[in-house]
């Protein structure tokens, strides 16, 4: 057990990695209560449990390079459904296969991207989205990182879903030219995939995916699947990609 | 008497009950403990369990000119920040799935870690999750998760 600082995180929006310019992240689910108050419950006040809100923002500087959070985030992006994923890095450490992480899709509805800030200083980005899909709180599949041939990652410890749950996973593609690129999300009995199952496929891409896919397996009871992980088809070129996976309870 | 400093307080966390439980309907009498409880008190750092006590006005032609209240519904809604752990054992692996799955869940919070006793009494609730931080920090500071706690029918104080 270790209480950390915040000191490195995975910070995905859409095709940008805004890692290298965030200082300041925010994400947090709630959930709605409903008072369900009666007579002759002794004076004490009772509440049920309503829907579920999922928030992800972050903050930092801003960055007009190409690829940076100018070019990747523009104003006609504003209202536009995005994927956004985070995840914590431990100071010393890179982020690994099978690191807890979130993620969640939902429009731009706030953002800092233009020119913002005070003279002498940095200028500003920042970024918030209210969910449209659930908040999945999860692990990662596959940390950022840049393939070119066809290969399957690291197997994640993960039982399920039951039937009851939901599997969701959320694919960032930054960068990518030369070939198409298709990304898939397997499950598995054993640690060594012998007899792998395809439950997944995002939609096959010749370049960045600008708002990420996040894509859901229709509710199955697959609670003898114990593992699960991220497999790529690579035709030709090289992408940078990150996949992301979670299971959440359908409440 | 003596004042206390909150140096060793405890957070005892379930999702089951062994005796009468707080909650629902809120006219039993509360006993016991949380059955298979975890303790997370190693990642607290602060908590508010504010018991408020509706006053609705009723104040009228009689009340002599002055605002007359009479009580109302009892209700609470707490907060406990834990330091961030995702390890097993912590805030993340304890309460980030209960949280989604909408469980009520049980909160034993005593002064000290330790025995019940008058002098050391445990605040106990049953409570659904409002919120969850995942991750929320800026850089450079400790990753805080700030639990919302809305409490559901009665609550106790225990010394036994």
């Amino acid at each position: 057990m270790a209480v950390q600082a915040f000191t490195n995180a995975s910070v995905l929006i859409g095709d940008l990695d805004a890692s290298p310019f965030t200082n300041k992240v925010s994400s947090q689910v709630t959930v709605e209560m409903l008072d369900g108050t009666v007579c002759g419950t002794g004076g004490f006040r009772s509440y049920a449990p309503g829907m579920r809100n999922g928030e992800l923002s972050a903050e930092g500087f801003a960055d007009y390079a190409v690829g940076g959070t100018f070019e990747k985030i523009s104003t006609g992006d504003g209202g536009t459904s995005t994927l956004m994923s985070m995840a914590p890095i431990a100071p010393g450490a890179t982020l690994t296969a099978g690191d807890p992480c979130c993620f969640m899709r939902g429009p731009l509805d706030q953002m800092t991207v233009g020119p913002d800030g005070e003279a002498a200083g940095l200028a500003k980005f920042g970024i918030h989205i209210a969910n449209d899909s659930v908040f999945a709180m999860g692990v990662v599949l596959h940390p950022i990182a840049t393939r070119s041939t066809t290969a399957s990652g690291t197997a994640v410890a993960l039982t399920g879903p039951t039937l009851t749950q939901t599997l969701w996973a959320g694919l960032h593609v930054t960068t990518g030219s030369g070939g198409t690129l298709t990304v898939r999300v397997q499950t598995d009995d054993n640690a060594g995939f012998t007899t792998p199952t395809t439950r997944i496929t995002f939609t096959a891409t010749t370049g960045p995916v600008a708002m990420g896919e996040m894509k859901f397996l229709v509710p199955v009871n697959i609670s003898t699947e114990t593992h699960i992980r991220a497999d790529w088809t690579i035709t030709a070129g090289s992408f940078m990609f990150a996949v992301n996976a979670g299971i959440v309870q359908n409440v | 008497m003596a004042v206390q400093a909150l140096t060793q307080g405890k957070v005892l966390f379930g999702t089951a009950w062994t005796g009468t439980a707080p909650g629902p309907p809120g006219t039993q009498t509360v006993a016991g403990t949380i059955t298979s409880s975890t303790d997370i008190s190693f990642w607290g750092k602060s908590l508010s369990t504010p018991e408020a006590f509706e006053a609705l006005d009723a104040s009228g032609f009689g009340s002599g000119g002055f605002r007359n209240y009479v009580a109302g519904m009892a209700a609470m809604q707490g907060s406990i920040t834990f330091f961030q752990d995702y390890a097993a054992g912590g805030p993340y692996a304890t309460l980030s799935a209960v949280t989604l799955a909408k469980t009520l869940t049980y909160w034993d919070v005593q002064p000290v870690n330790g025995a019940r006793s008058a002098t050391n009494p445990s605040l106990v609730f049953a409570a659904f999750m409002t919120s969850f931080d995942f991750m929320t920090a800026a850089t450079g500071e400790v990753m805080e998760v700030k639990v919302g706690l809305q409490v559901t029918g009665k609550w106790a104080h225990l010394i036994a």
